[in-house]
């Protein structure tokens, strides 16, 4: 250490120059003081980065490669309304838009739309649109690999006999190309990375390949590990009895002899009339035909060779389809007979949506094997281009539409409220018009989702629908929309038994309200879904499960609302009841006039808390047997055809529920910063 | 001005009394709802009777008839309803308690975390918490049963911690502890040689770094196997590394600035002296062989933890353990009596702890060095041979009953071991205990994060500046200012999510694990009885709410504000 300086010393020379002061403003001082202030914030920080980016990169590799998002684009419908009655979508269509519009107006009169948020929103819109055709046209189609055999194929327990006419569905000018696949046939290690559609026999010849691969590289694995020292003695007993037992089969390409033979090659129109047909091998060029109409077409495939063999053939335009069937109402005729609802199949291709409605070709009175999903489906690491233009194109164009006519009808909402305001508001109050009517819409909303979604008994305009078919996000709405609502009248009644001077009134209505905040949600749903029957045997029926759901889930709602309440009531300053108890008010009156009116404006933001908790304590409906959001996961995944679809399902529904109860979150967030709430003093 | 006469009243005085109409009011209430309860309940009774389903208790002595995927060994398809119920609650009371415990921990963790410095886990707490929070708990529970548990491998691929193999450790590990501190020892009586002290540590470490480092590339990287000892001085890589460091040496000697010079050098010639003793063989290489076997396994049918049997030793060492405790006890109301009248300082934490650990250990070596009995009686071939304990336990004669019996320690941590399919040993956990637990675990926690940061938030930080103004550390600061001031905030809203997660329990019923409302549910379809297995299943959990809230009002009462 140097000796210490005077501290009054004169200073004569020139203040030193230093460097500017990167550390002090800008992003890099930013980082040393957020992230980087001592060496446990480094070590933090360097942890965090690596474990979000591990995170985020299998996240995304796992959704480009692996997953199977079929299972939520083609069960949309389902997903947003359930079974709902095909033809009376019209309805709730109608409804989304004037929730829209409701919101957007209400967004205007109490809130503003922040530009940038507003621009993000119209950038992404226009992505949406603009994307699908980009995909379409600059990304190839995906390949679909069939199997041409005259032989068996076997791997393991599968066994997969030849299949020589497998329909399919095309549409009016498309063009189909078939060559033999040469470039995936040469060796195992080729066949094992088989990467697009493929029907079942290719998948077993794929799965024999990668088997075999993997048995060759496991016995090099356990020869290296019992020459090595690093093993217990245990592992090595282990280790050399699987040696023992494990044989290299023989490479999958010569014990089918792919690729080796020619194949004739027939595309037949739906009545087996032959459009085009040829003889391929391994030499030819692609050959292309295109599709005369929209329809049915069979392709018609044999070994031309007389020898035991199999043919890869590797296609583009013949792409899996999925069966769907739909519950047509009961329609009344016009000659008075009523036809009973009836089940409409619908085949649907995975790759574009082209959908349609003919039947399938038959032959010898049975119909024809056709490309189904369930056997085709597409297999192997797939690439970003087979992603974006068979998964992500598709998505986008089927919610791009109905995104764009929310968007807009909360626009011109937002649009009206501005014209109301700039009209009819005056002076100190300029936004009171647009917020007496957006109160009124929203009030309004309610009553007329109820005669949309239900409609009315004899009515041809709006018919009655089936409770049965309401399911998911619809059903999950109106659950908690008559959570809410219903149980509103309730807990305030009980909210004011409790707090009422009457011993009685106060100990029932504290009975009740501890009984039921003190058992769960399950339990209450099964007591509702168990009991009222037994008060009325005509409540048993499946057609009035939701209507029981809604009674239980309504019943514990009131016992929260009703704390809530009571919190607001006594938060309420006891000199306003003694002040209307001087002006001669009666007792009813001062509850409604004085004490109402404040408590329930100071408990707003409980009151959306739990309007977001109930809305998210809906899904244990799925427990009963109720079709909400939650359960259409659980009845899509039960599916054949999405079989082993959990995580993508499962990560769908959670975005969705999150958008919801975030912005619900949002707005509860907002009404307690403008100072509604118990934190205001009159 | 005449008072006018009052216009009588139709009305008799006797019923404009407020009293009165209040209890003619509370009569009227009483027999409505009366009435309303006694026509449910005819309804109700009359559809019973007719299906020969009156409600009673007695039905509970039944037989079951089904069996429950987790129970104790004592429970079987001839046990009663009532015994199925139990079984129910006991699952139930397992997932509640170890969910309190764990929930507290990890929302702890994170509330700490959403008020840390550090603007990244600020950040990932925060969307820790907002996507927890805003997801039904119900699908949370599914991804953590359907996706994650179904997602482990099978049995014979399980996971487990640690793998089985050998661990090679070796020796000169010791070596670099014992170099470091007796560098810093050496050079402690210098503090004028700041920079010799820091260029001869940052040698010594970066040597170990380098040789750690060649060691780990002779052993896994192809091409480095024989570099250790090879010795040849005139090879190309072996010249060319010679090269980098001496020109390492000279920049870190010529054109690093003065501050960062004794750093630099030291690490160059650091790593120049390690490589060269590396290249020379110099270096040991010699390491001991342990066996390491797995202590968990995880699979797609369970976890398998290890299990801690308790020998017949094991009361004598709880009696030393009590002595512990008691002492404790005493040297902590002692010593809190002491410190307050006198006003000396006394640790009594620290003693009370010392006096618990040291008398737990005391207890563990005398009873451990009790001599084991020489043999002991194995049945072999139909009779009782003597065998030498030691012998039968290296032939594997002896069974954990007979360990438990025989062995010297108090206690038996056994490693679970696989035969075939099953355990001999270990402690299995199901997997849909492991998702319930895990589930209520992480979405509790995210709850109590919030609670915790709005209760730390809500100190005034007047307080916090005001404690450092005194010259409290910052550990201080936080347990004598800071904390109590939080948890009279905290414990309400705790209290309530303690509640939450014992309800949300019952969601067990989804993910098929055997909790109390599963089980009823099961009982009811059986049995026909809903309305009293409804009624148990209410009880149950009331009483389940009850204790929990009356543990929290206990410990509101205890930091809560007292006033006047």
């Amino acid at each position: 250490m140097t000796a210490r300086e005077p501290i009054n010393r004169v200073y004569t020379d020139e203040p030193l120059v230093k460097p500017p002061p990167m550390l002090v403003v800008g992003p890099l001082a930013w980082a040393q003081k957020n992230l980087f202030r001592t060496w446990l914030d480094a070590l933090l920080t360097v942890g965090g980065v690596l474990l979000i980016v591990y995170t985020v990169t299998t996240f995304i590799t796992w959704s480009v490669r692996w997953a199977n998002w079929f299972a939520i684009t083609f069960s949309l419908r389902q997903f947003m309304i359930g079974r709902f009655e095909l033809g009376q979508e019209w309805r709730l269509e109608w409804m989304a838009l004037f929730i829209a519009f409701a919101i957007g107006l209400a967004l205007a009169a109490w809130g503003r739309a922040q530009p940038v948020a507003v621009l993000v929103a119209v950038v992404l819109l226009a992505l949406l649109f603009a994307l699908p055709p980009v995909f379409a046209a600059v990304l190839p189609q995906p390949t679909a690999y069939y199997t041409v055999s005259n032989t068996a194929v076997v791997s393991g327990s599968v066994r997969q006999e030849p299949l020589e006419r497998v329909a399919f569905t095309g549409r009016a000018g498309e063009t189909i190309t078939l060559r033999v696949a040469v470039d995936t046939g040469v060796n195992d290690a080729t066949l094992a990375q088989l990467v697009g559609f493929g029907d079942a026999t290719a998948n077993t010849l794929r799965n024999a390949a990668a088997n075999r691969l993997d048995t060759l590289a496991r016995i090099a694995e356990l020869e290296r590990q019992l020459a090595g020292d690093a093993i217990t003695a245990n592992q090595r007993a282990q280790f050399t009895r699987e040696l023992e037992r494990l044989q290299a089969p023989d490479p999958v390409v010569d014990t089918y002899a792919l690729n080796l033979q020619p194949v004739n090659i027939a595309i037949l129109d739906a009545a087996l009339q032959p459009v085009a047909q040829t003889t391929l091998d391994a030499q030819s060029a692609p050959f292309t035909v295109e599709l005369p109409a929209d329809g049915w077409y069979v392709l018609e495939k044999t070994v031309a060779g007389g020898e035991p063999g199999v043919v890869l053939l590797a296609t583009t335009g013949i792409y899996p389809t999925l069966e769907r069937t739909f519950t047509r109402r009961a329609e009344t005729l016009p000659d008075g007979t009523i036809a009973a609802p009836q089940r409409v199949s619908q085949y649907v291709r995975m790759t574009d949506g082209f959908a349609l409605g003919d039947r399938r070709p038959s032959s010898g009175g049975q119909d024809l094997v056709y490309v189904n999903i369930i056997e085709n489906q597409y297999r192997g690491d797939r690439g970003l281009s087979d992603y974006l233009r068979v998964y992500l194109g598709p998505f986008m164009s089927q919610i791009s539409l109905p995104l764009l006519l929310l968007f807009v009808s909360g626009a011109l909402g937002y649009q009206a409220a501005r014209l109301l305001d700039r009209r009819y508001s005056r002076g100190e109050k300029p936004r009171r018009t647009s917020q007496r009517t957006a109160a009124w819409l929203l009030v309004a909303i309610p009553p007329v989702m109820f005669v949309l979604v239900l409609g009315f008994s004899g009515s041809t305009i709006l018919p009655q629908t089936d409770s049965r078919l309401w399911g998911g996000l619809l059903l999950t709405v109106l659950l908690t929309i008559v959570g809410i609502l219903g149980s509103f009248p309730l807990g305030v009644l009980l909210a004011l038994g409790r707090r009422s001077h009457l011993p009685v009134v106060s100990a029932t209505c504290t009975l009740y309200i501890e009984l039921v905040r003190g058992v769960p949600l399950i339990t209450v749903l099964f007591m509702s879904m168990l009991l009222l029957p037994l008060v009325n045997p005509a409540l048993a029926g499946p057609d009035t499960a939701v209507y029981r759901a809604m009674v239980a889930v309504l019943l514990f709602s009131a016992a929260y609302l009703a704390e809530n309440v009571r919190g607001g009531l006594q938060s309420i300053p006891h000199g306003q009841e003694e002040a209307a108890k001087a002006l001669g008010l009666a007792g009813w009156q001062i509850t409604l006039y004085i004490m109402l009116p404040q408590a329930l404006r100071a408990v707003i933001p409980a009151l959306v808390g739990q309007f977001i908790a109930l809305f998210k304590d809906t899904s244990l409906v799925a427990i009963v047997g109720l079709i909400d959001l939650t359960g259409i996961a659980q009845a899509v995944v039960a599916q054949t055809e999405f079989l082993g679809t959990r995580r993508e399902v499962f990560v769908f529904i959670s975005i969705i529920y999150f958008i919801f109860s975030y912005a619900m979150a949002m707005v509860s967030r907002r009404i307690e910063a403008s100072g509604s709430g118990m934190t205001r003093r009159i | 001005m005449s008072s006018a006469p009052q216009p009588r009243s139709l009305i008799p005085a006797f019923l404009r009394d407020v009293r009165v109409l209040q209890a003619i009011g509370q009569i009227a209430f009483v027999i409505v709802v009366l009435f309303v309860f006694a026509e449910l309940a005819d309804s109700i009774g009359g559809r019973l009777r007719a299906n020969n389903l009156v409600p009673n208790f007695t039905f509970l002595q039944n037989r079951a008839g089904f069996d429950i995927g987790e129970s104790p060994a004592w429970y079987s398809g001839n046990s009663t309803y009532q015994q199925a119920f139990q079984v129910g609650v006991m699952n139930t009371l397992r997932v509640v308690m170890m969910g309190l415990l764990l929930s507290t921990v990890v929302g702890v963790l994170f509330g700490v975390f959403l008020l840390s410095t550090n603007w990244l886990i600020r950040t990932i707490a925060r969307v820790y918490v907002e996507v927890l929070r805003n997801t039904p708990l119900l699908v949370q529970l599914f991804v953590f049963y359907y996706v994650i548990m179904f997602s482990l491998p099978t049995l014979n691929q399980a996971l487990t911690i640690p793998n089985e193999g050998v661990l090679f450790l070796p020796l000169r590990l010791a070596l670099y502890p014992l170099l470091w501190f007796a560098a810093r020892r050496a050079l402690h009586h210098n503090p004028a040689d700041d920079q010799r002290r820091v260029a001869i540590l940052s040698g010594i470490a970066a040597g170990a770094v380098v040789t750690e480092a060649a060691f780990w590339l002779v052993n896994n990287a192809a091409g480095w196997q024989g570099t250790h000892g090879r010795g040849a001085l005139l090879s190309t890589p072996f010249l060319i590394y010679l090269g980098v460091s001496l020109l390492l040496l000279a920049g870190a000697a010529l054109a690093l600035p003065a501050r960062w010079r004794p750093l630099g050098l030291g690490t160059s010639a650091g790593q120049l002296a390690a490589g060269l003793l590396f290249y020379l063989g110099i270096t040991p290489a010699a390491a001991l062989r342990f066996e390491v076997f797995p202590w968990f396994y995880i699979s797609i049918r369970g976890f398998v933890l290890p299990e801690v049997l308790v020998t017949a030793r094991f009361p004598v060492w709880m009696a030393f353990v009590s002595l512990g405790l008691l002492a404790a006890g005493a040297v902590w109301v002692y010593g809190g009596r002491l410190a307050e009248t006198s006003g000396r300082v006394i640790p009594r934490g620290r003693y009370a702890l010392l006096l618990i650990v040291g008398l737990a250990l005391l207890g563990w070596l005398v009873v451990s060095a009790a001599p084991a009995p020489p043999t002991v009686q194995i049945e072999q071939g139909g009779q009782l041979v003597a065998v030498p304990l030691e012998q039968a336990r290296a032939d594997g004669l002896l069974t954990t009953a007979d360990e438990q019996l025989y062995n010297q320690a108090p206690l038996l941590v056994l490693r679970p071991e696989r035969q075939g399919l099953r355990f001999g040993t270990g402690v299995p956990v199901s997997p849909e205990y492991m998702a319930l637990l895990l589930g209520l675990v992480v979405y509790t926690s995210a709850f109590i994060a919030e609670i915790v940061r709005a209760g730390i938030q809500a100190v005034p930080y007047g307080q916090i500046e005001a404690a450092r103004a005194l010259g409290l550390k910052t550990d201080q600061v936080l347990a004598v200012v800071i904390l109590p001031q939080a948890l009279r905030v905290i414990i309400p809203p705790l209290g309530n999510q303690y509640l939450n997660l014992a309800k949300n329990s019952s969601l067990g019923l989804a993910i098929a694990f055997a909790d109390l409302f599963q089980v009823t549910t099961t009982i009811m379809n059986q049995s026909g009885q809903s309305i009293t297995g409804i009624t148990m299943v209410m009880i149950s959990y009331l009483i389940l709410s009850l204790v929990i809230s009356g543990v929290m009002n206990w410990l509101n009462a205890r930091f809560k504000l007292v006033t006047r």
